[in-house]
């Protein structure tokens, strides 16, 4: 089987750390970004089968990422896992109509984390 | 035409441009061979003059020789040298310039014999050098040289005369040239002058064509506007045709004689009416003066009448009916008639003649006899009703209590003023309408249905019936309603009246009021004393007023007492006032009063009594009473007033009843009064043009009177679609449709027909179908007389007549009434005369104004407590805008009054006919708004500052689910990494730690858990105090999840070796509520059971329905709760000390936001401890059904 990529977006160093470690020691393929014009930028070359994208990032906000993303033909039917600390409900109204996404709140739950995104994986 | 002038203009263009070609090319041609013949001639000129030279040089040459031969002199040679040295070039030079060939031919003989002439001349020469003289003169002699040179000559002549010819052929040719070229010329010239006159003819016939087209246009325009013309003409003529038969159906069709003339008198028109009363026909009365066809005379003295003609035509005034004229026709009969006269104005508005109608009087019939009778008494009543009403309704539209009027569909007739300007409607969006549909349904009040729709059907009135009801437009209102179920006099139809009073307002007003009663009693009380209770004073007051002795006897009771009561003076005075009207006063209440009350107090007002009289019916009455001291003796008497409501009721039955006959006619009086205005306005009944497609074209003011419809809204339409459709009726549709087409005319149709704005109906239809003179389209002239009124009167008019006697008396009724209106009123009333001194004012006013009767009734408006009345904007409206506008409405001054200070009062004004005068009364209401401008004003501060409240309320609010949420992201992000790190060490997937590591990386671990669920807990507890945690209500079955959440604990409690007891009913339903929410609630109790439990206690969930609820309690025998601490478990991050538990573990937030989740559901949550170490239960219910919606 083909080694699974994943894109993931995150300003936060530490939590960036974090996830590529819990993803990599899972098997995947790890893109790194800290902001989503590079998160944008290496999904359109990667074509990863997942993006897992924080909502409040320095440049834009995680939601109009998406929709870079969803714009693209090639990238358009990638799935998208929000993973944020923006747990409170008015803070997920921006996610509702983005289709085939997911939403998994911060703090992750380290042990489940990279089974969750596989999950997402068709 | 155009095509064959067009090609034409080519062909002569061509045709010119060809004969400039072969000018020019002929000219050039001429040019050339006139060129070349001059350099022929020059060149042949030359030739000869060469010829001829050389033949002169010979000539020389030989005359000298000759001269040598004969003198020997060498000089005389030099010719000849000179001739011999250059003669060969000369011939060779001759030669070449000579091209024709009968001068070469001549040339070359001539060369020969000139080379002969030269031998000769030479051998002559030579023998004259040898001195040869004999030869010389042999060889002279011999003539042989001069036969040479005679030879030559001819030759030569030869040579030059071949020149010649040719030179004369040149010239010939060079004539016969230019006269070529002169007659090119000429003829180009005449082309050119003929294509220049084809050309000149061509612009000219164009210009003239353009010009034709220019006229002719201009002849069509001119006769596009003379059809037009035309077409307005035959328009103004159809209108003329229209307008005349309309005016000949009118005349036709109203029942009066009509006769018009002109400025000087002279007939001009007679309808069939007045054919018939006077005799004469109208052509032949055509022409002649009024005074002959209208001979009238007085009925009583036989004296001849005036013709109210001339009058009318002098002054252009209108007539009005005489009395007792007899017509006498021109056959000598003899009619009474009542006439009138009226001007007819043109468009400048002078007299141009003049209509008189009249009527005969004598040839009605017994009914109408008696109906016109009827209606002339009726008309001196309402005269005088009239001016009753017009005070009343100036009254009504003067005092600020709304009053409306409804028909039988509860759709408005009408309403006071006072009730738009309260409940902020407008009229056209009020009459007609439904009662429960005005100001946005807003009426659709219950109560008032339940008063409608029940309750009067069956009582025709009610009282004082309390409304209080929520107005979108004015607020909260307390009403009193009262009202009033009538029987139209004219119509058959029931009018509800609706009087609305706000009571509030009212009964401060009943108090001032009563301070007023009293006041005036006290006054009372003193004139009686001084004027002895005369006679007069008892009979002016409009109670019934009786005044008994000490022994209860009648001592006299005034004019109403008697009316009221229907007794007479003989029966009543002397008597004991029990046995009055055989005994029909011995009322229990009555006794009470004057023999218990009356001899402690003196005095008592208001005593309410319910009666049964045996004359007069049922009666409620409103006693007032005063015990006086007789001046002249010394006996004390008794007053009474007897006020009877009922009787005060039913006249303001009367009144509306006078009111709404009025209104009625008034529409008919209206319509009488244009009749005398106009030949238009003549038309009594409405009157109506429609076009072939029935729609209308035309319709008299009358018709918009009548059916209350507006012009704009009628012309062009369909007259079924007239007035909301309501003119869709069956028969009318009958009539226009099947039965004109065929017949063209029809006359006294009746249609019934129930109009919504109108009410029933019954019309006699007059119909002619007539073709517009000059147009192809049929009109149809309708005449609608409204005969519901003639038919009514004719049926009721015994019950009219009957009615005549009731109505004086309500009219006088309606008179005091409206006195009463005045002296009842709340607000201010004052009643100036035309010299705007006081007549009389309310009882209100004294009492608002502070001032006394004797200081104010015959002064000076603006002299009232000195001069405090002498305010500019009141001199200004009553001495300016009242005389031009006899009304005005919400007048607002503003006064500093030296009595009661600054006040800002509503001033509202009708300048009316006073009853029983001539002259005009002003009423003036005032109405203090001080007080509510107050309100007003304070009411909007407050308004304002609660706005900026709610706004900065709002804005906290805000600002602060912001921070929450701020807060809650900026916790989380550190916290991911704090909590991530720590257990994916504490896991040891990358590597194992040893013992003392992986227990410190447990701890940050577990401290991360603690402050994430602390961070959760507050943000819960601050959504359930914003009132923003939502609740998504689906079904639990809380038995099985009771059994869940104890599994979940199991572990934590297997721990501590506690004991678990469940005790759940078999039947425990489900309720609504949210999983997540119930799930930690118990969750969370469950955990501080355990955690507050010591080793080997018991734990335990106890669960059953209690009524509508689910009751669950979570108890233990642990630790339980200090009774000092029982309040503050619920104030947040409180914590009970415990050796069983860590104090890292729990928030303190646990049990009162429990405790919010439970209420949330609407549940009850409590708590019980027996106090420390008596272990804790904690009980909470939550309903069955949820107060929400439920989503699964």
């Amino acid at each position: 089987m083909k080694k699974r990529t994943v894109v993931v977006v995150d300003d936060n160093i530490n939590n960036l750390m974090l996830e590529t470690d819990l993803l990599e020691l899972a098997g995947f393929t790890v893109f790194e970004a800290e902001n989503a014009a590079t998160g944008i930028s290496i999904t359109l070359r990667e074509k990863p089968d997942v993006v897992i994208m924080d909502v409040r990032l320095p440049d834009m906000r995680g939601s109009e990422a998406a929709k870079v993303i969803r714009k693209d033909k090639t990238t358009k039917d990638i799935p998208i896992v929000f993973v944020t600390a923006s747990v409170m409900p008015e803070g997920r109204t921006e996610l509702q109509n983005i289709a085939n996404s997911g939403f998994i709140g911060k703090p992750i739950n380290t042990r489940t984390f990279a089974k969750e995104i596989g999950d997402f994986i068709k | 035409m155009m095509n064959a002038r067009k090609t034409t203009s080519w062909l002569t263009g061509i045709g010119m441009i060809v004969v400039a070609g072969a000018v020019v090319g002929a000219s050039f041609w001429a040019f050339v061979q006139i060129g070349r013949t001059a350099d022929d001639k020059r060149h042949i000129s030359a030739v000869i003059n060469s010829a001829q030279t050389l033949l002169s040089e010979l000539k020389d040459a030989e005359t000298g020789q000759r001269g040598y031969a004969l003198t020997g002199n060498e000089n005389f040679l030099e010719p000849y040298n000179a001739v011999r040295g250059n003669i060969n070039s000369h011939l060779e030079e001759l030669l070449k310039l000579t091209y024709i060939a009968s001068a070469r031919k001549h040339l070359g003989a001539i060369t020969h014999l000139v080379n002969s002439k030269m031998d000769e001349m030479a051998g002559v020469i030579s023998l004259r050098r040898k001195n040869d003289m004999g030869a010389v003169i042999a060889a002279v002699s011999s003539g042989k040289g001069k036969d040479i040179m005679d030879s030559i000559r001819v030759e030569m002549n030869g040579f030059i005369k071949a020149e010649q010819t040719v030179l004369d052929s040149n010239e010939a040719q060079f004539q016969s040239n230019m006269r070529r070229l002169f007659i090119v010329i000429i003829a180009a010239s005449i082309f050119t002058l003929f294509f220049a006159v084809i050309f000149a003819y061509m612009i000219y016939r164009e210009s003239q064509n353009a010009l034709k087209n220019k006229v002719q246009e201009e002849t069509k325009r001119l006769l596009g506007l003379q059809e037009d013309m035309n077409a307005q003409l035959q328009q103004v003529n159809a209108s003329l045709q229209v307008s005349e038969e309309k005016f000949a159906v009118t005349l036709n069709s109203i029942g009066d004689a009509v006769l018009a003339t002109d400025a000087l008198g002279i007939v001009t028109l007679l309808n069939p009416h007045a054919e018939k009363l006077t005799g004469w026909p109208q052509e032949e009365a055509i022409g002649r003066p009024v005074e002959e066809i209208f001979h009238i005379i007085n009925q009583d003295t036989r004296q001849p009448a005036v013709i109210p003609v001339q009058d009318t035509l002098d002054h252009g005034t209108v007539h009005g009916l005489a009395n007792h004229t007899v017509l006498i026709s021109r056959d000598k009969t003899e009619y009474v008639i009542g006439d009138s006269c009226a001007p007819i104005r043109n468009r400048d508005g002078h007299v141009s003649g003049a209509v008189l109608v009249f009527r005969d009087v004598t040839e009605h019939s017994v009914i109408e006899l008696g109906l016109e009778k009827t209606r002339m008494q009726l008309d001196i009543i309402k005269k005088s009703e009239d001016e009753a009403r017009e005070y009343s309704e100036s009254i009504i539209n003067t005092i600020r209590e709304p009053l409306i009027s409804l028909d039988q569909d509860l759709r408005v007739v009408s309403v006071s003023r006072s009730f738009y300007e309260v409940f902020k409607v407008k009229q056209e969006e009020t009459v007609g309408q439904l009662i429960y549909d005005l100001g946005n349904k807003q009426w659709d009040i219950p109560k008032l249905r339940e008063l409608l729709e029940n309750i009067l059907p069956q009582k025709a009135t009610f009282d004082n019936y309390e409304v209080e009801h929520d107005f979108t437009t004015i607020g909260r209102r307390i009403m009193l309603l009262n009202a009033r179920q009538i029987q139209r006099v004219l119509g058959k139809e029931r009018i509800i009246l609706l009087a609305i009073e706000d009571i509030t307002e009212r009964r401060e007003i009943e108090n001032g009021l009563e301070k007023a009663r009293k006041e005036l009693e006290a006054i009372k009380i003193s004139e009686d004393a001084a004027r002895e209770y005369s006679e007069s004073i008892i009979n002016t007051i409009r109670e019934p007023l009786i005044a008994v002795d000490q022994n209860l006897r009648v001592v006299s009771a005034s004019r109403s007492f008697y009316e009221v009561f229907k007794v007479k003076p003989a029966e009543t005075l002397g008597q004991l006032i029990y046995d009055l009207g055989n005994k029909q006063w011995d009322i229990p209440k009555l006794r009470e009063l004057l023999e218990n009350i009356l001899p402690q107090k003196a005095t008592f007002d208001n005593y309410e009594v319910e009666h049964d009289f045996t004359t007069i019916g049922r009666r409620i009455m409103l006693l007032n009473a005063r015990q006086i001291q007789r001046v002249l003796g010394k006996e004390r008497i008794i007053l009474l007033s007897i006020e009877d409501i009922t009787e005060r009721r039913e006249i303001e039955n009367g009144l509306e009843k006078a009111r709404k006959e009025l209104e009625a006619t008034k529409i008919s009086e209206d319509a009488a009064r244009e009749y005398s205005e106009s030949i238009i306005n003549t038309i009594r009944e409405p009157l109506i043009a429609l076009d072939q497609d029935l729609r209308v074209v035309s319709a008299s003011r009358a018709f918009y009177e009548v059916f209350k419809v507006k012009a704009k809204e009628t012309l062009g339409q369909l007259i079924y679609d007239l007035g909301n459709k309501q003119w869709d009726i069956p028969k009318l549709r009958e009539l226009l449709e099947t039965i004109l087409p065929q017949k063209a005319t029809f006359d006294n149709y009746v249609v019934e027909h129930d109009f919504t704005t109108i009410g029933r109906r019954i019309m006699l239809l007059n119909a002619r179908q007539i073709q517009r003179v000059l147009g192809k389209e049929r009109i149809i002239l309708l005449s609608i007389e409204d005969i519901t009124e003639r038919r009514e009167i004719e049926n009721g008019l015994e019950k009219a007549r009957k009615e005549l006697a009731t109505t004086k008396i309500s009219e006088d009724a309606a008179r005091e009434y409206s006195e009463s209106i005045i002296n009842t009123l709340r607000e201010p009333l004052i009643v100036l005369d035309q010299g705007l001194r006081v007549v009389s004012v309310s009882r209100a006013f004294y009492e608002f104004f502070k001032v006394n009767p004797e200081e104010t009734v015959g002064q000076l408006i603006y002299d009232l407590g000195n001069k405090q009345w002498n305010i500019p904007k009141l001199r200004e409206l009553l001495e300016t805008i009242l005389p031009q506008k006899a009304t005005f409405d919400n007048y607002e001054v503003e006064h500093n009054f030296a009595t009661i200070g600054r006040r800002i009062m509503l001033l509202n004004a009708r300048q009316i006919k006073r009853v029983l005068g001539k002259d005009r009364i002003i009423l003036l209401s005032i109405e203090d708004i001080t007080g509510r401008r107050d309100i007003e004003n304070g009411l909007e501060r407050a308004r304002e500052e609660l706005k900026d409240l709610t706004t900065e309320l709002k804005r906290a609010a805000t600002a602060k689910s912001e921070f929450l949420a701020n807060m809650s992201h900026e916790l989380r992000t550190p916290l991911n990494s704090i909590n991530g790190f720590s257990e994916v060490l504490y896991d040891e997937t990358f590597g194992t730690l040893n013992e003392k590591q992986k227990r410190y990386v447990n701890n940050v671990l577990t401290s991360g858990k603690h402050l994430l669920l602390l961070i959760n807990q507050i943000l819960d507890m601050a959504k359930v105090e914003s009132g923003k945690m939502k609740l998504s209500i689906v079904s639990l079955p809380m038995k099985a999840l009771l059994m869940e959440i104890s599994r979940l604990v199991a572990d934590m409690a297997g721990k501590k070796k506690l004991q678990i007891e469940l005790d759940l009913v078999d039947d425990l339903p489900a309720i609504e509520a949210d999983e997540l929410k119930v799930k930690e609630i118990i969750y969370n109790l469950l955990s501080n059971a355990v955690k507050f439990t010591p080793e080997g206690g018991k734990i335990g969930i106890r669960a059953k329905r209690v009524i509508d609820s689910v009751q669950v309690e979570v108890w233990d025998t642990g630790v339980g709760i200090a009774r000092e601490n029982m309040e503050k478990i619920f104030e947040g991050f409180f914590r009970v000390d415990t050796p069983y538990s860590r104090v890292t573990e729990g928030t303190g937030l646990g049990l009162p936001l429990s405790k919010k989740m439970v209420e949330l559901h609407g549940g009850s949550f409590s708590v019980v401890s027996e106090g420390l170490n008596h272990g804790t239960l904690v009980r909470f219910a939550l309903p069955i059904k949820s107060g929400s919606v439920v989503l699964v």
